[in-house]
């Protein structure tokens, strides 16, 4: 019997260690709507323990489809290269402006490219130079603990190790200093449900449209 | 011993050049070849880009004065004669070599036809720097060659075709007919954007030759309603008026507006604040800088300075509202620097376009005129009439479109009478159209 009960505790324990590794930050807007596309990302206060300090998923493709960047936010962790994909039947011309990661290239339809590794954690605004409204953005982070929200509005982490984390989340649009708001927090003292929310107090800019102003296909630089 | 008109006439005969169409399967090598010959020889990675469109047309032109085209020399206010006709509206090729160093070259080739006479040649070839715009919006750029001056809000797309109607407005087919810089433009432009702002500005300064004779044609024809572009050959016939057989008699028969007779250097200016939300403003100023009173194988120079103004708006979804004004005044005077020709000149029109599903419906109104302010006999140059188009266009496919287009011009035109045409005219002109871009 005493066997029975040592295995059932153990295996909560278990249960409660396997648990506690997961996370889920909810961002939604002061009138409680969730919001999508919302950069969130997780640094430890602490060393991360060797082999997940960095990230070796594969990054997500930055795509020009309909003259458009897709997606129109992406991010990486430092150290990553960026990978772009030419979708259309044109060329574009890609350019990143300012700060440490500049980059510069035209990619022929159907091409795909693989820039060097970015090396600077910083917001990189990206656009092409033959079709102005095109506009994309990537954040490089410094932690392995990134991503996007869902249409939901959450994202979930998979945490290497409890405790002393700053929470931050960013987006072109959103209306503070920096595009960006951190909030500390404590893993380990958020509450059963594992969820951390956050409410933004300022409405989000409006994204702007990647659409030329000219109704005709055809155009050229007069 | 010849006279002075024969001298006269001989010149300008020296002067002419046809183009035929053996000419135009050259012209197309020489586009197709020089960008690849170029591209083999530098060894530097460069891609070339052909585009191009295919317009053609049927027309019916009535007039009570049943007169030829302008570009007959008669006084026609539309590209095409009096009665029915098929024309190749435009084929223009524009060929295009872009450097990965944001050099690029272009070439664009046009060839055009009325009552089946067949025109081809250049209308523009430069080369162009473009920079990549730095962290706070700024982008410069450069251009060097053969260009249009940044005026027309209408002629946006291919080979400066202009996608919303068949016919230009008055302003813009003048700009077509005469005016071109040889020459070097510098631009500066913001971006708002990597400024969060939705405003972006820009302004260029462009130096320029062989613009000397520009201003011949509004003097001497006015303005005229009409879809073509003079090729980089092309001499423009002037219509008869008295003062040819006198005062005037030095003057060729053939006006080439791309000549440089002076050795100096014109200047236009321009500007141009865009919006985000579909709006755009544009102004600018063109002097060609003529120095008065220089005249070689019978063209004058013609000093020519404008201002014009522009604007687009979006006021729904679905239209949105061009309008343009452009104004200013050309003057030409004898060797000895007596005052022969002096215009005033303005002209403005306003476009509406209405868009359903794939087809647009447009509207342009226009106003033009010309006040002659000298004296000279037999070369009354005033004018003053107003224009309405209505045009439909349907989109067939992605790169097909049709168009159906009525034009209707009201005008009085003292040098009318010189040609027994009468001075106060309506002319009317209805065209089908067919457009391929490529």
């Amino acid at each position: 019997m005493f066997k029975y009960i040592t295995l059932l505790v153990l295996g909560l324990l278990v249960t409660k260690v396997q648990a506690a590794k997961s996370f889920e930050v909810s961002v939604v807007s002061k009138d409680n709507q969730p919001v999508s596309d919302m950069v969130v990302y997780l640094t430890p206060k602490f060393l991360l323990p060797e082999g997940v300090r960095q990230d070796s998923g594969p990054n997500e493709t930055i795509g020009q489809r309909d003259k458009k960047f897709m997606p129109y936010i992406s991010v990486v962790q430092k150290g990553q290269a960026l990978h772009f994909s030419n979708q259309d039947d044109i060329t574009h011309h890609i350019y990143s402006i300012g700060g440490e990661n500049r980059f510069e290239f035209k990619l022929k339809s159907g091409e795909v490219k693989q820039t060097q590794h970015v090396n600077s954690a910083e917001e990189i605004a990206m656009g092409c130079n033959i079709h102005d409204w095109m506009s994309g953005f990537v954040l490089v982070v410094d932690t392995p603990l990134y991503g996007k929200t869902n249409d939901a509005g959450s994202i979930s982490f998979t945490l290497p190790q409890e405790g002393d984390y700053d929470l931050t989340i960013w987006h072109p649009q959103l209306d503070v200093e920096g595009n960006q708001r951190t909030y500390s927090l404590d893993t380990e003292s958020i509450g059963a449900a594992r969820i951390y929310r956050v409410v933004l107090e300022k409405t989000m800019l409006p994204i702007p449209e990647q659409k030329n102003q000219e109704e005709f296909e055809f155009l050229e630089e007069y | 011993m010849p006279s002075i008109l024969d001298k006269v006439n001989m010149n300008a005969g020296k002067l002419e050049h046809k183009f035929s169409c053996r000419n135009l399967t050259k012209l197309l090598w020489l586009v197709t070849l020089i960008p690849t010959a170029m591209l083999t020889a530098v060894g530097v990675a460069a891609e070339v880009k052909f585009s191009g469109v295919v317009d053609v047309r049927a027309h019916v032109v009535s007039s009570d004065a049943s007169s030829a085209s302008y570009l007959k020399g008669d006084y026609g206010k539309f590209r095409f004669d009096d009665g029915l006709g098929f024309s190749l509206g435009q084929l223009g090729l524009k060929s295009q070599l872009s450097f990965d160093n944001n050099w690029s070259a272009t070439i664009v080739a046009n060839a055009f036809s009325e009552e089946g006479h067949l025109e081809a040649g250049i209308t523009e070839a430069y080369a162009r720097y473009k920079g990549v715009p730095n962290a706070s919006g700024w982008r410069w750029g450069a251009k060097v060659g053969l260009f249009y001056p940044e005026i027309s809000l209408e002629h946006i797309a291919t080979a400066w075709s202009n996608p919303y109607t068949l016919t230009s407005s008055a302003l813009n087919n003048w700009v077509g007919e005469e005016l071109r810089s040889l020459g070097g433009s510098l631009s500066i432009e913001k971006l708002g954007k990597f400024r969060r702002s939705d405003h972006d500005f820009s302004f260029s300064f462009s130096a320029f030759q062989n613009n000397d004779p520009a201003g011949a044609m509004l003097a001497w024809h006015g303005w005229t309603i009409g879809s073509r572009q003079t090729l980089t050959q092309e001499r423009l016939v002037i219509p008869y008026f008295p003062a040819l057989s006198a005062d005037l008699s030095f003057q060729a028969r053939h006006s080439d507006p791309f000549l440089e007779l002076d050795d100096r250097w014109g200047i236009h200016l321009h500007g141009n604040w865009r919006h985000k939300k579909g709006a755009k403003l544009t102004a600018g100023f063109y002097d060609n800088h003529a120095r008065e009173g220089i005249v070689k194988q019978g063209h004058y120079t013609w000093t020519t300075r404008f201002s014009h103004l522009g604007g687009k708006y979006k006021i729904a979804k679905n239209i949105e509202l061009i309008g343009q004004y452009l104004g200013g005044n050309t003057y030409m005077t004898s060797p000895t620097g007596v005052n022969v020709v002096n215009n005033d000149f303005s002209t403005g029109y306003v476009l509406l376009r209405y868009f359903i599903g794939s087809s647009q419906i447009a509207a342009r109104a226009e106003l033009f005129d010309v006040d002659d302010k000298d004296s000279l006999p037999g070369d009354n140059n005033n004018e003053n009439g107003k224009a309405l188009t209505l045009s439909y266009r349907h989109q067939l496919s992605r790169q097909s479109f049709i168009y159906g287009e009525y034009n209707w011009v009201s005008s009085s035109r003292a040098a009318r009478m010189y040609a027994w045409q009468p001075e106060p005219l309506i002319e009317r002109q209805y065209q089908l159209g067919y457009r391929f871009y490529f």
